[in-house]
């Protein structure tokens, strides 16, 4: 059997067509011979990568395409022969012209027409590597990348440069040209070695694999993944470290950026430790890709562990190396330094001040404006949600703050660091712990090495409900909600934060509150009331009143319906993802105003747990039957009980009554089963009273009376959700 | 290796290598790309090899001469090869070597980086290249400037002068290099940091800025008129370098900020197309 080996060599990739790209161009070779050469399980294509080359390797090939018999069709059967039936001229010649010479080949068809002399020919498949060298090409220029350019020809595109094609089918080339690259039997090794060898000749697939593990190059992503992870583990174990958590895609990144991967551990000077340990371990990941060590009580050690991309077993280079890396981290780490100390020289109340000049959206004021407003708004929510007295007065501290250190040096330098250097800052200010906790947790729920972090306590989760909800309906009344793909300013996942604090912190409040609060308090006949400090230079006059003068005041009834229709879908996708059905979720938000987050989902949860019980099934029965009754008189309220005087009417207002004061009384208040327990005594008097009593007749009055009993009682079961819209 | 012993190398090198060495441009920009050497002339789409030292300016990193690795001004070496070079790598570390840097002795990197210029409507693919950890050398493979597509691309590689000689002198602080092995790179420019940071941040006029950004503009835009491209080109630099003092004045908004980049990439394209049009035909 034959194989096949493709290296398509390239100016470094980026890390993430590392991680992706081979596979891509692996089952694009695959597809290609599963096509052709109709092969099944035998066949195998192997793909592998690091930065400088995409390596497609594949077994058990056969040499070329199977052999193919094809019928070709001659003259009629009636000109072939002649008298004596010997070949007639054009017999003659089709069998010339199919290089025929014995007439005993010659066979007969019938076909619709009438009958045909034939013959069948062979042909011989083709050459895998003939194959292969006319599919490759084409197959290269379709790719897709994530970003990609041109270096010589425009139908070339490629993340960077291809540098160099190896293209082997067992010992032979496979040759293609591609723009400026023809493809050929040579490679090329580590890149800081090209001076001393600068290409390697291939003689064959055995010897390509073994001379790149000679060099140190460890092909396959996966392999070298944890490659580099268990020498990082044996190198804390010899420092006595442990290695901070990471990402995986940290850890991506670093697999990504060698191909000979061999870590090298240095030191930086104890002083910075004074530095917050976030701090460090951001300039450490981020900037220099170290991993940052910490000892076995969790505390940061002035080390690091950097993974090169040398074989650096000489003690110079991996001297080198060492003191390079140290001496760059210094350097950096004296600039982090420079800035949080200048920080510290001034006061929150000076950063405060400084929020003025930072636009949070065109038309939506400064981050001192939006704070100002989340403010207000948060304090709604929270005695909604019913906070104690204490917690609302954090949270007023907490929300002024939450801002503050967008205006540092420390958070320009390095942005991740916002919300943590709000804590550090208010902390060192002599901030309650409660208070400065808050500006750091206000950007929860955030995702962490896989997991959900969510904000400890109701102080943290209302300034994180605050921010978003300010920045929902902030857009909304732009009119700026994203629909489509695209959603620039996140504006989704706001909501998504929303709905998921308040499920996790079980808050109940009433979204249309806050949204009619929200206008109220900040517009007013189109102008703003919440005005910036009036410091603002000119320069500064944009206004949170611009955008809305011209739309909010006419279509606020339009307005605030998107924004709860945008709630509403939010919330029904995660209800969805979590699981429920979704006759479950439209019997409790569909077609009713969308309101309170977390009511509704301990509804849709009691439902779907209820749902096959006999109670529940029974109340749906009946609820259907009113339904199906009344449905064109949905707007008849009212009865006159003096006219509902037969007994089944009677009886029915009896046990109406006596359910509705049962669930009003009860406590708790969410007892759905409760609920159903009650509502179901309606039952037997439902089914009796449409048994014996005709709810259409001719009197008027007395039907309308029959049919506003009867929404009465659907108006109270819809509490629960609409039974119509649960299927069964 | 002193600082001008550093320039003189790298300018060997690349005279050897076919480079044309250009002086610097004689007006504040904030790199080497801004020069007319690179804006304009890859826009021809020639043969075009240079090199040359870039005197630029970085308002907001300027730090009172008091950080050892921010500056407002600094050096920059910018070599410009079109068309494309399959080499070009292999070149660009042969260069290292000729500043005592062996390529095979330390971990050289070339680390994905994507460079995208707003204000010169300019994008292209490359990497930061890496001295073992030490970013020492952007390098851009350029296929677009002024929103036209480039075609042959241009490569751009620019060297950060102070990063490499603080490499090679293992100085901690760029203001304690050697310039000359008499003076160093602190004799000559410390107290330039302190003034320019001093301007920069407290004393520079934002009405006198704002106004002088609307008669360049205004200037650039008639010269335009007039199809003289490179004078059109010069004021739309000053044009940017006035953004530049702006933003570091912290004089704009966001929205302002992104207003007059726009006002800035509009006359930036208007250039390019000019040039295009009348230079390359």
């Amino acid at each position: 059997m034959s194989e096949f080996l493709l290296e398509i060599g390239s100016g470094e990739l980026p890390y993430k067509e590392v991680r992706e790209l081979h596979s891509k161009i692996g089952s694009a070779i695959l597809d290609f011979f599963k096509l052709n050469l109709r092969m099944g399980g035998e066949l195998s294509v192997e793909s592998y990568s690091t930065l400088r080359r995409i390596v497609i390797f594949s077994k058990n090939l056969p040499l070329k395409y199977p052999d193919r018999e094809i019928e070709v069709i001659g003259p009629p059967l009636k000109i072939a022969y002649d008298h004596s039936s010997a070949p007639a001229v054009p017999l003659i010649q089709f069998m010339k012209k199919n290089n025929i010479s014995d007439a005993k080949r010659i066979k007969i068809v019938k076909l619709e027409k009438g009958a045909y002399v034939a013959c069948v020919k062979k042909i011989k498949g083709k050459s895998i590597n003939m194959a292969l060298a006319e599919f490759l090409p084409g197959m290269i220029k379709q790719l897709q990348f994530k970003k990609s350019m041109f270096w010589t020809s425009p139908d070339v595109r490629y993340p960077r440069p291809i540098l160099w094609i190896l293209a082997l089918f067992d010992n032979n080339v496979v040759k293609f040209s591609l723009g400026d690259i023809r493809s050929g039997n040579i490679s090329y090794l580590l890149r800081n070695c090209s001076f001393r060898s600068p290409s390697v000749k291939i003689k064959n697939i055995p010897y390509y694999f073994n001379k790149l593990k000679e060099n140190g190059i460890i092909l396959n992503n996966d392999d070298r993944k944890s490659f580099i992870k268990n020498m990082l583990a044996k190198t804390c174990g010899k420092a006595n470290a442990v290695l901070m958590e990471y990402d995986d895609e940290f850890m991506d990144e670093i697999t990504g950026m060698s191909e000979c991967p061999y870590p090298v551990t240095g030191n930086f000077d104890h002083k910075f430790l004074s530095l917050p340990p976030e701090l460090l371990s951001l300039v450490m990941r981020k900037h220099q890709r170290f991993f940052p060590l910490k000892d076995k009580h969790g505390g940061i050690l002035p080390a690091f562990v950097g993974i090169s991309n040398t074989a650096a077993d000489d003690k110079n280079i991996y001297n080198n190396i060492k003191q390079g890396y140290s001496r760059v981290l210094t350097a950096r780490l004296n600039d982090a330094d420079f800035f949080y100390k200048d920080d510290l020289k001034k006061p929150v109340k000076y950063f405060i001040e400084k929020t003025k000049n930072i636009l949070f959206y065109e038309g939506l004021g400064s981050y001192y404006e939006k704070v100002n407003r989340l403010s207000t708004v948060g304090m709604l929510i929270g005695e909604l949600a019913s906070f104690s007295e204490k917690e609302l007065s954090e949270f007023k501290k907490a929300s002024l703050l939450l801002k503050f250190d967008l205006a540092s040096q420390i958070v320009h330098e390095f942005p991740e660091m916002q919300g943590i250097a709000g804590r550090i800052y208010a902390e060192k200010a002599g901030e309650d712990k409660t208070v400065s906790k808050a500006i750091e947790e206000h950007y929860f729920p955030l995702s962490r090495a896989g997991k959900k972090i969510m904000p400890s306590n109701n102080v943290s989760a209302l300034c994180s409900i605050s921010d978003r909800i300010d920045t929902v309906i902030s857009f909304t009344l732009l009119n700026k909600l994203p629909d489509g793909e695209s959603d620039p300013f996140a504006i989704r996942r706001a909501m998504i934060g929303i709905i998921e604090l308040t499920m996790d912190k079980k808050y109940i409040f009433s979204l249309n509150s806050v949204f009619d609060f929200y206008f109220k308090n900040f517009f007013k006949k189109g102008e703003k009331i919440l005005q910036g400090s009036g410091l603002l230079p000119k320069v500064f006059d944009y206004g949170f009143e611009k955008g809305f003068k011209k739309i909010a005041v006419e279509n606020l009834p339009a307005l605030h319906a998107s924004f709860i229709s945008f709630a509403k879908a939010r919330f029904k996708n995660i209800m969805l993802g979590m699981g429920y059905k979704y006759d479950e979720i439209a019997s409790v938000v569909d077609d009713i105003l969308f309101d309170d987050i977390y009511t509704s989902f301990l509804k849709i949860d009691f439902i779907s747990r209820y749902k096959m019980h006999e109670k529940m099934y029974e109340l749906t029965f009946i609820y259907k039957r009113i339904n199906n009754i009344t449905a064109n008189y949905s707007d008849i309220n009212a009865f006159d009980l003096s006219k509902l005087a037969l007994p089944e009417e009677k009886r029915l207002i009896r046990s109406f009554e006596a359910a509705k004061n049962k669930v009003q009384k009860a406590t708790p208040p969410f007892d759905y089963v409760g609920f159903m327990e009650a509502y179901h005594k309606l039952v037997s008097p439902v089914n009796s009273f449409f048994d014996n009593v005709l709810v259409l007749t001719e009197d008027i009055p007395l039907r309308s009376s029959r049919i506003g009993l009867l929404n009465n009682i659907l108006a109270e079961l819809k509490k629960l959700c609409d039974f119509s819209k649960l299927s069964y | 290796m002193d600082f001008q012993h550093l320039i003189f190398k790298l300018q060997n090198f690349w005279s050897d290598f076919g480079c044309i060495i250009l002086q610097p441009f004689d007006m504040e920009v904030g790199a080497g790309t801004f020069a007319p050497y690179t804006f304009l002339k890859c826009l021809e789409g020639k043969n075009w090899k240079v090199a040359y030292v870039q005197p630029s300016r970085r308002s907001t990193d300027g730090r009172y001469g008091e950080n050892p690795n921010r500056l407002a001004r600094y050096y920059q070496f910018q070599v410009i090869i079109q068309p494309y070079i399959k080499e070009i790598q292999e070149i660009y570390l042969k260069s290292l070597k000729s500043v005592n840097i062996d390529p095979c002795r330390h971990d050289i990197r070339f680390v994905e980086d994507d460079w995208e210029s707003p204000t010169l409507g300019a994008w292209g693919l490359g990497w930061e290249v890496w001295l073992d950890g030490m970013e020492i050398t952007q390098f851009t493979f350029f296929q677009q400037i002024g929103g036209i597509e480039l075609n042959p691309i241009a490569t751009e590689i620019t060297y950060g002068l102070e990063r490499i000689a603080m490499y090679l002198q293992e100085k901690e602080s760029v203001f304690d290099l050697s310039w000359n092995g008499r003076l160093t790179y602190g004799d000559i420019h410390k107290n330039d940091e302190f003034e320019s940071s001093k301007y920069n941040f407290e004393y520079s006029s934002g009405d006198i800025l704002f106004s002088l950004f609307d008669l360049f503009e205004k200037e650039a835009k008639s010269l335009l008129a007039c199809k003289l491209v490179k004078p059109a080109y010069e004021y739309c630099l000053k044009c940017s370098h006035v953004f530049n003092q702006l933003e570091a004045r912290g004089l704009m908004s966001v929205s302002e900020r992104m207003n007059y980049i726009l006002r800035v990439r509009s006359l930036a394209k208007s250039c390019a197309v000019l040039y295009k049009e009348t230079a390359v035909s």
